[in-house]
């Protein structure tokens, strides 16, 4: 494995390359795009999303905000996973970008939280969420999602504090002038005597969070959906494996995509092969769980299943999307085995579009998911007393979605200006020049 | 037919769910070494961020309003 060199962890912190100033620029353009179109929305209301009153009004009330909202908690647990294998399992391969992943986490949660918000009709009124919340969290799994998301949100974050405190003490004379009143926030209290209680308090928080992860995409978001017997789409017990399967394997693709995209803006080849070829193992395995649940649900929706689950299972199949989702998850799919086979055929760039291909193509099922058990309650009591529903979001819905993948790729080009992307190995010299004057 | 089985949150939420934080917690108390200010930290962190979050939705609420008006 290639080590990093503090001077090429801190080079993201110095003078802005052009790289990055594109990267700024093209989002922060984006962002203004997309707060036009928020403000349109929290102007006019839900009306002008595709959104509608489910049942007897033949619309849905969750559709691309929600599929996005589990979509980004799936990324979520990619992050924090890869940085718990370093430290729990020994995962050492992975060092170089256990940091890159725990940054990717806390954005994940934050995307997704706000996607809640774009769904709200009066987002101004979200305080009540938290005020009625101990009445709500007896009966509601939205609540019970609240209450896991902010908590997975805040071990995370503590995670990188504590992890973070004794680089920034390491390199504190070497970062920009401007950075040091925020690091020295961060670091308040800090003495390296508190080394070793930090290292076993973050493998405690690595092993709490690590359990977290079957507890959130694999419980409390599914049971948003699995509980509901009204909606034969969603209900089931295998809801909560199934997606479980589903965002974890998102979660390593995006984790090989932002990794790829550090490698190739900062020339970083200590983000070597062994690190992709790691990821392609762990995808590969992932994305046949996730072919092997899809199958599970395939085959007990066509071969004698009660009549509402057949018709649905049957929509499914020939739906364009899902068609495109399942054989974009085929390919890459074979792509991946194809490299554990012979390692040679790895090649970086074509790992970075295989990963986008099984992200976009789990972001279509989820979406699927949430918008088909909507549109289709046939489950009595409802049967041929609701409409068939219909959905198609508008431009409005699509530019906040996108708006909130800018916003996490804005949020990442800031954060590799406040800390090191990279955890630096204390045995190292740190006091060379500092990043600002080693870019001139 | 009742529902009330329905209200089993306190249950899955405090009785389930959080019982890794409950083990992270006693971990970070009882193991060694022992270091109560570096725990102090970290529960300080936990609680800092669950209170900066409490407020940061208030806020962005009364933001949202003077958008929506």
């Amino acid at each position: 494995m290639t080590e990093a060199t503090a001077d090429e962890i801190l080079e993201p912190m110095g003078r802005p390359s052009g790289k990055w100033l594109a990267v700024v620029g093209v989002s922060g353009l984006g962002l203004l795009w997309f707060l036009y179109a928020w403000i349109v929305q929290l102007r006019s209301g839900l009306i002008v999303t595709g959104l509608g009153d489910w049942g007897s009004g033949g619309g849905i009330s969750w559709g691309l905000y929600i599929g996005t909202f589990v979509w980004w908690i799936g990324i979520a647990h990619g992050g924090i996973a890869i940085s718990a294998a370093v430290r729990v399992f020994k995962a050492e391969q992975f060092e170089p970008i256990a940091r890159i992943a725990e940054v990717l986490t806390v954005v994940a949660l934050m995307m997704a939280a706000t996607n809640i918000v774009f769904d709200l009709g009066r987002p101004d009124r979200l305080f009540n969420t938290l005020i009625n919340w101990p009445q709500t969290v007896t009966h509601s799994p939205l609540a019970w999602d609240i209450a896991v998301v902010t908590l997975y949100l805040v071990l995370s974050v503590t995670y990188l504090v504590l992890t973070l405190r004794p680089d920034l003490h390491a390199v504190r004379d070497r970062v920009p002038r401007y950075l040091r009143p925020f690091h020295r926030v961060l670091t308040l209290g800090y003495t390296p005597d508190e080394d070793e209680k930090a290292e076993q308090m973050a493998w405690w928080l690595a092993v709490t969070v690590l359990a977290l992860v079957p507890l959130l995409s694999g419980g409390v978001v599914p049971w948003l959906f699995g509980l509901i017997g009204t909606q034969p789409g969603w209900y089931g017990a295998m809801t909560g494996p199934s997606m479980l399967a589903e965002s974890l394997t998102t979660a390593i693709a995006m984790v090989i995509i932002v990794a790829a995209a550090f490698r190739y803006a900062y020339d970083w080849d200590f983000i070597d092969e062994d690190v992709f070829i790691g990821l392609v193992k762990v995808l590969a395995f992932l994305a046949l769980a996730t072919l092997w649940m899809l199958l599970h649900d395939t085959l007990s929706g066509v071969y004698l299943a009660p009549t509402a689950v057949e018709a649905l299972t049957f929509a499914l199949i020939e739906m364009p999307l899902f068609q495109i989702a399942l054989g974009g998850l085929v390919v890459s799919t074979l792509y991946l085995i194809a490299v554990i086979l012979r390692p040679q055929l790895l090649h970086v760039g074509v790992l970075t579009v295989v990963s986008v291909v099984v992200s976009f193509s789990i972001f279509s099922k989820k979406l699927i998911f949430v918008v088909e058990g909507l549109l289709h309650p046939t489950s009595p009591p409802l049967t041929n007393l609701y409409l068939e529903g219909s959905y198609s979001p508008t431009w409005i819905e699509w530019t906040l979605v996108l708006g909130s993948i800018v916003l996490a790729v804005f949020m990442f080009a800031i954060a590799t200006k406040l800390i090191p992307m990279v955890e630096i190995d204390s045995e190292q010299p740190t006091n060379t020049t500092t990043p600002t004057e080693g870019n001139q | 037919m009742t529902h009330a089985v329905t209200y089993i949150g306190v249950y899955v939420i405090f009785g389930i769910v959080l019982l890794p934080v409950y083990a992270m917690i006693g971990g970070w108390l009882l193991g060694k070494p022992r270091d109560f200010k570096t725990v102090g930290i970290g529960l300080a962190s936990v609680f800092g961020l669950i209170a900066a979050m409490v407020v940061a939705v208030w806020i962005g609420g009364q933001l949202i309003g003077l958008l929506m008006a």
